[in-house]
């Protein structure tokens, strides 16, 4: 069939260059087209409910608003597991879904769903879907500034005109307003006062309630003419509200002046941002999951000019957070190792052909490959990023190996044909059919090469979890790029072969290349054939030292990406108040910008922005650093340097000076379950017995042999002050637990009776008691409950005061409840040493181990707990699963097409013997690089053992062939035969290693955003393949022609 | 052909391993992406590592060269805590936790400190009042009067019966007035002076003013207590006197207790029946019956429901964790928004406490202090139920 459509491409030569025209403009199309962003979303497939409960604790807030919801989310389609994590006045429950599951046909299930959940919510607990957008949405952050304005004006801009315009540009799915204060219209109550007039707090809230309303009354006529009717009565000013009266006490009217304040004032909070150590507002603009982020901050900054117009006069937006300049740095750096890459491999086919038509044909595959593979990854669905285009890069050097064998056939073809027939020039005729003949030569070969490449990229495609969401791309992209290079090289090159390998064509003796390489090859094999055994001992000493370097080198999950800005991300205690954050942040922040010269700005946030993308706790800041351009920072200064120099100069007691990256971190915050190794549940209803069985665990886990520092989490760490109403007191006064609690949340809390509506924007009234009445433990005291009844003789309610109806304390309590299917949890961490002890087997022996402890009562697991064991190793459980498998399919379908190829297990065994070797030359170089062992150095050998097969076999069939026509029979002739095939693949093996690993020196000697994973990646290809050459061209040789001499000895 | 399957041996086991090890490390190790650089200075090794916001997660340096450096619960990087070489001192009755920190940092953490001294307290207690429009009262003191004249003059006189009956008057008066609020010393002044208060009635230049205060707040108001009184009339203006009596008997719907107090009143601005915001200062005296207290500022406390610290300046960087035992919350005598605790145990007049930036100081000593402290630790049953409700703490 191969044979076919070659000759059928060669008769119809117009046809297939009018086909790579269109292949060619649809190709461009599809590169402009696709999505592009840095790094592939690694994060799980997770739809996010976010349930809001103003000013509750993490326990009010499980209890009443968490588990309702998840017991009625749960059984939702297609789901894994759902997650859930209580916080201060806010929830979130993570609903993960099976890998592949369609995003919006997930969410939507999640929407049925929660129409019927949110039943059994509290009134006042305001339940939503998160965003459309995953954790790689936060794409672009900003600031709005404005010189004499004061913060909470800046938040009305930000709140009311900002975010709508810039939400409706196309592809943002929300914009989340941070920092600065709402303002509020705050009523503060005097409970003297309300004690002195016989009113209570609700009266005031009943009467503020009642006191803000526009309403229409419908129309009259008056003179033909239709007067629409309306009665006027928001809350427009603090004068509305000083007004508004809440009864008559002893013949005058009691207004809210005559028991309280009013005053503007922010609302309650849990953020807030910092620019360079003054406090600012602003905003994040998520995007719309599967946008093209380059193309929607384009929109949105057309967007920013358009309303800048529209803004108070000195108020501008200020982006602090932009991924364009990364985005384009990480594409950058990959195009132009594209490109350097490209041109290279030109120069180096070049100079093995001599011909400069021939090198231009093969070259023909690089750009038409790269098209093609953008076709198909818009087709699939594949976004350009760091990983995929990563996948073209180290594909390019390979891609050309196939035109290289087929060009050079045909040359040779053409060169042989014309000293047959004694010609300068061959007819048209003539040279068709060689172009036929010899493409037909190599079809096979070049169909077989791409087998090869595609079928050890499964156990690539198999991966599961982060590391499958990495990689995929790149295999898949890889994939796409050989598949275009092999259709080019069986279509279009022999075509343009036909019409470009004209004129000069000087025979293989002849080019200077190919003189250079015999003169020296020769010799070199001579040898190795006398002195078998001191080479196959000199390779047994590469497999040894590339293996026992193998086993040193250290381990990693992923090269760090150079994400150009840092986050620096100081945590407090979890405790610490907002106020004390707040000065930590600036004082940091003035030191950053003030102190380091490198630093272009710095914006802090402490807290939440108000989004469920963003479950930051206040004790936590982010500050996002924007550094200079390389060229003006200080000598010798290193981004690494940078970081120790700022975490030095920041250092306070009691923050944790982290250092990470904005998108990096985004993941991490929006990664949920067990990442350690091994790791133990505890689920249960009760904290405290959860708290406790895992603190045993802790120390059964730790006597297992291999077991390092298991932990188990403590939950308290946050100061709760609790008032236990003493329901004894309660029932005396006649007071219900109700009215006790309406006062500790609205008197003490405060809560937003009415909204006013003042055009566009709205503003909560809130009502409180006075700051000094309230906010510390004794004056707590001397808050009033009004009874239900009057007494006897007693001109209205009793006032109890607070103190004499609840007890007061402070305890230690959660700050995060985290819950796994509707049931509370408690983690053990466990790492394992696993030089000592398999994952899989440690986890075997440490369950066994507590359940003997179980069994002897040591360990007591009252009913209704349960443990469960998970972590990573579920994952090596699962790799084994699929991935031995896999590779062993991998290697079972390479052999038989090894097999199929040769038809004798003497050649599988040589390459059997050979492959491993090539291996060792990568390991040698990522040791001498000091790489660290990750899973793109693994995808890096993948590829290699790819290319090294192909070589490998490439010389074998040469060497099979040329036996099958001498048939040698003394060890002479083996010698003489096995050289002369040498000699004969020398310069096309040469040739394709050489293109490959000069191809990747771009990527090797790359600097920008990005080349930190890629390098990792070429390195075990551009080391391997020297190994791989010389074991290919050496102990290949080497090999056969010691088992060929076998079987004339015997 | 036995080699040749030696040798594919070989191949498969290369690639399988490699596989192998990566899968096994891939979790454990997602480290890398974030560039945590221990930052390393030339005093003192790094001794473990932890999480900032889980203190009680430690690595051992060995492990995180090894590939721990991630916390496992948050999964953020570790960082780095140096030792600080007081690993082994023992320490004394209440010190809980040390930890030394540079000048830098105390600097910039805003770490503020107060020289403990031994100051009169005051407790304060506030409540609402009115100025006293009590004719009944008046009354009452006329009749005693009054009796006292009829008793002085029957004395004098010859028949025996009219001394006895003005005699019997008196003291039923002067039950009366027992309930009515005054005091027996308020009474036997009365019978001396023969003057009614007028200003029971009529503005004069000392007012009486009734408040209530409640049980829980009883053991805290006395005879001669100072009181402060804000009309809300006047904005900003205070009157000042002490309170004469509080009544024998408590209201028994409310659990209140009224009580009388003398105030000054220039200018006659207090007028019979309006309202005063009242604020009561009480004299602290210490179980020993000492006024002088050490008197430990309000902001040196962290109290976490399970322990009250305070954090006690050494010097040359050195601060120690004290567990204390304090009275109730007091004010000074010059200002009362001053706010103190009488120290009854763990701290010495003239140490230096922090007052500001102790939460900061607190945490660092959960990270490197040699024993964690404070906050983050367990939920342990509280044992300090109902410590912090009504009576005066320490007794």
């Amino acid at each position: 069939m191969i044979n076919k459509i070659i000759e059928g491409c060669l008769r119809n030569r117009f046809l297939v260059i009018a086909a790579f025209v269109l292949v060619f403009v649809f190709g461009v199309s599809s590169m402009k087209n696709t999505p592009v962003d840095a790094i592939p979303d690694i994060g799980e497939l997770q739809v996010i409910v976010y349930a809001e409960w103003p000013g509750r604790s993490p326990q009010d807030v499980e209890d009443q608003v968490i588990y309702p919801l998840t017991t009625g989310l749960m059984g939702t389609p297609k789901v894994k597991v759902v997650r859930s994590s209580a916080g201060f006045g806010f929830g979130l429950v993570n609903m993960i879904f099976e890998d592949a599951t369609d995003y919006y046909w997930a969410r939507t299930r999640v929407l049925e769903r929660l129409d019927f959940a949110k039943k059994d919510m509290p009134q006042d607990a305001v339940v939503t879907l998160g965003p459309d957008a995953t954790a790689l949405g936060q794409i672009f952050w900003y600031t709005v500034e404005g010189k004499d304005k004061s913060l909470d004006e800046l938040r009305s801009i930000q709140d009311w005109f900002v975010r709508y315009q810039l939400t409706s540009v196309e592809g943002v799915s929300e914009v989340a307003s941070v920092g600065g204060y709402v303002k509020q219209y705050q009523v503060d109550v005097d409970p003297n006062r309300l004690n002195v007039f016989n009113v209570s707090l609700l009266h005031v809230m009943e009467a503020i309630k009642l006191s803000n309303i526009d309403v229409g009354a419908k129309v009259f006529e008056e003179g033909g003419v239709e007067y629409v009717v309306r009665g006027l009565g928001f809350i427009k000013s603090i004068e509305d509200i000083e007004q508004i009266v809440i009864g008559v006490h002893q013949g005058t009217p009691l207004t809210i002046k005559d028991v309280g304040q009013v005053t503007l004032g922010p609302d309650f909070r849990r953020g807030a941002l910092d620019k360079n150590g003054r406090e600012v507002t602003g905003g994040v603009v998520l995007m719309r999951f599967g946008e093209n982020p380059l193309k929607v901050i384009e929109r949105i900054k057309t967007k920013i000019e358009e309303i800048s117009v529209g803004l108070p006069e000195g108020v501008t937006i200020v982006p602090f957070y932009d991924r364009t300049g990364l985005i384009k740095d990480s594409i950058h750096t990959l195009s132009s190792a594209l490109t350097q890459e490209m041109i290279i491999t030109v120069f180096v086919i070049a100079v093995f052909l001599f011909h400069l038509g021939g090198s231009i044909i093969i070259s023909m595959v690089l750009p038409i490959g790269v098209l093609i593979a953008f076709i198909l990854m818009r087709q699939v669905g594949v976004d350009a990023n760091i990983m995929s285009l990563g996948g073209i890069a180290i594909a390019i050097g390979v891609m050309v190996d196939s035109g290289c064998v087929l060009v050079e056939n045909i040359y040779r073809k053409l060169v042989e044909k014309r000293e047959e027939r004694n010609v300068n020039k061959l007819s048209s005729e003539e040279r068709l059919n060689v172009c036929i003949e010899a493409s037909q030569e190599v079809g096979r070969p070049v169909l077989f090469a791409l087998l090869t490449t595609i079928v050890s990229f499964v156990p690539v495609f198999v991966l599961t979890g982060q590391a499958g969401r990495l990689f995929s791309p790149l295999a898949y992209t890889k994939t796409f790029a050989m598949i275009g290079a092999a259709i080019i090289a069986l279509t279009l090159l022999p075509t343009l072969c036909y019409f470009f390998l004209r004129g000069r064509l000087r025979a293989v003796k002849d080019n200077k290349t190919a003189k250079i390489l015999h003169k020296n090859y020769t010799p070199m094999l001579r040898w190795s054939l006398k002195n078998k055994k001191i080479v196959v001992i000199i390779s047994l000493i590469v497999l040894v030292t590339g293996l026992s370097l193998g086993s040193i080198m250290k381990q990693e999950f992923m090269p760090p990406l150079n994400e150009g800005d840092l986050l620096f991300m100081p945590v407090l205690m979890p405790g610490a108040s907002l106020t004390q954050v707040m000065e930590v942040m600036q004082k940091q922040n003035i030191i950053i910008k003030d102190e380091i010269p490198e630093v272009k700005q710095v914006v802090g946030k402490l807290g939440r922005a108000e989004t469920a993308t963003d479950p930051a706790p206040v004790v936590m800041i982010e500050s996002i650093i924007n550094l200079k351009d390389k060229k003006y920072w200080r000598k010798g200064m290193t981004r690494e340097k940078l970081i120790v120099e700022i975490q030095e100069k920041t250092k306070m007691p009691g923050v944790s000076p982290i250092m990470t990256q904005p998108i990096r971190n985004r993941i991490d915050m929006l990664a949920t379950g067990i990442q350690t190794p091994v790791g133990i549940k505890v689920f249960g209803a009760d904290l405290k017995e959860i708290e406790k069985i895992g603190i045993q665990l802790e120390g059964i886990v730790a006597q297992v042999d291999g077991a390092v520092a298991p932990y188990a989490e403590r939950i308290g760490g946050r100061a709760y002050f609790e008032m236990d109403i003493d329901r004894e007191q309660a029932a005396r006064y006649g007071i219900h637990v109700q009215d006790i609690q309406d006062l500790i949340m609205t008197g003490i809390g405060g809560m937003n009776v009415t909204t006013t509506v003042e055009g566009r924007e709205r503003y909560p009234v809130r009502v409180r008691y006075m700051r000094e009445l309230r906010d510390n433990p004794e004056d707590l005291k001397r808050i009033f409950v009004p009874t239900r009844w009057k007494w006897e003789n007693a001109p209205g309610p009793l006032q109890i005061p607070l103190a004499q109806l609840v007890d007061f304390r402070k305890v230690a309590g959660p700050s995060m409840i985290l819950s796994e299917n509707t049931m509370p949890y408690a983690r053990v961490f466990v790492n394992v040493d696993q030089s000592k002890v398999g994952l899989v087997d440690f986890v075997k022996k440490a369950q066994q181990k507590v359940e003997e402890e179980i069994n002897q009562g040591r360990l007591n697991i009252p009913a209704g707990y349960y443990i469960s064991w998970s972590g990573q190793f579920e994952a090596e459980l699962e790799s084994r699963k699929k991935l031995l498998p896999s590779m062993m399919i991998a290697l079972l379908v390479i052999l038989i097409l090894l097999y199929m190829a040769f038809k004798n297990f003497r050649v599988l065994g040589i390459l059997a013997g050979v492959l491993p070797l090539s291996l060792m030359g990568g390991i040698i170089l990522l040791f001498v690089l000091n790489f660290k062992f990750s899973t793109a150095v693994w995808v890096g050998f993948i590829a290699l053992f790819g290319v090294a097969t192909d070589n490998a076999v490439v010389l074998l069939s040469t060497l099979e062939n040329l036996f099958k026509e001498r048939l040698p029979k003394t060890v002479e002739d083996i010698r003489a035969t096995v050289t002369e095939a040498g000699l004969l693949r020398v310069r096309p093996a040469m040739m394709t290693t050489m293109t490959t690993i000069i191809a990747l020196l771009p990527v090797m000697f790359a600097t920008g955003s990005g080349s930190e994973i890629m390098k990792p990646m070429a390195a075990p290809t551009v080391g391997g393949l020297v190994t791989a050459t010389l074991a290919n061209l050496i102990l290949v040789p080497v090999l056969y022609a010691w088992i060929k001499e076998k079987e004339i000895q015997d | 052909m036995r080699n040749k399957i030696r040798v594919f041996g070989v191949i498969i086991l290369c690639i399988t391993s490699s596989v192998y090890a990566q899968e096994g490390h891939k979790g454990s190790h997602v480290d890398g992406v974030h560039e945590m650089i221990p930052a390393v200075t030339e005093d003192g090794e790094i001794s473990h590592y932890t999480c900032g916001m889980h203190p009680s997660v430690k690595v051992s340096v060995e492990n995180y060269e090894n590939g721990d450096t991630k916390c496992p619960i948050c999964f953020m990087p570790l960082t780095a805590v140096k030792s600080s070489g007081m690993r082994s001192q023992a320490f004394d009755e209440n010190v809980i936790s040390k930890v030394e920190i540079k000048a830098r940092e105390l600097k910039l953490a805003g770490v503020q400190t107060e020289v403990v001294i031994k100051r009169q307290l005051f407790k304060e207690i506030r409540s609402v009042g009115t100025v006293a429009y009590d004719p009944q009262l008046a009354i009452a003191q006329d009749e005693l009067v009054s009796a006292i004249r009829s008793l002085d003059k029957a004395k004098t006189g010859a028949v025996r019966e009219i001394a006895d009956r003005s005699q019997s008057m008196v003291d039923s008066s002067k039950r009366k007035l027992l309930l009515l609020g005054l005091s027996a010393e308020q009474i036997a002044e009365l019978e001396k002076s023969k003057e009614v208060q007028t200003n029971l009635i009529l503005p004069g230049e000392k007012m009486w003013i009734y408040g209530d205060i409640y049980e829980y707040e009883l053991p805290w108001v006395k005879k001669g207590s100072y009181i402060k009184a804000k009309p809300i009339g006047f904005a900003g203006e205070e009157f000042y006197g002490e309170v004469v009596s509080i009544n024998p008997v408590i209201d028994p719907r409310t659990r209140s207790v009224r009580f009388r107090a003398l105030i000054e009143n220039p200018g006659s601005k207090l007028k019979p029946e309006m309202y005063v915001d009242v604020e009561i200062l009480s004299k602290y005296v210490d179980p020993d019956g000492q006024e002088e207290v050490i008197a430990l500022p309000k902001s040196a406390l962290l109290d976490t429901g399970r322990r009250r610290i305070v954090w006690v300046n050494k010097g040359n960087g050195q601060f120690e964790g004290r567990a204390v035992v304090v009275g109730p919350e007091s004010v000074s005598h010059s200002n009362e928004l001053l706010k103190f605790y009488p120290v009854l145990k763990g701290i010495k007049e003239g140490e230096k406490v922090v007052i500001k930036g102790n939460f900061l100081i607190d945490s660092q000593s959960q990270i490197t202090g040699v024993v964690a402290s404070s906050f983050g630790g367990t939920l342990e049953p509280t044992e300090q139920k109902g410590s912090m409700k009504g009576s005066p703490s320490g007794h």
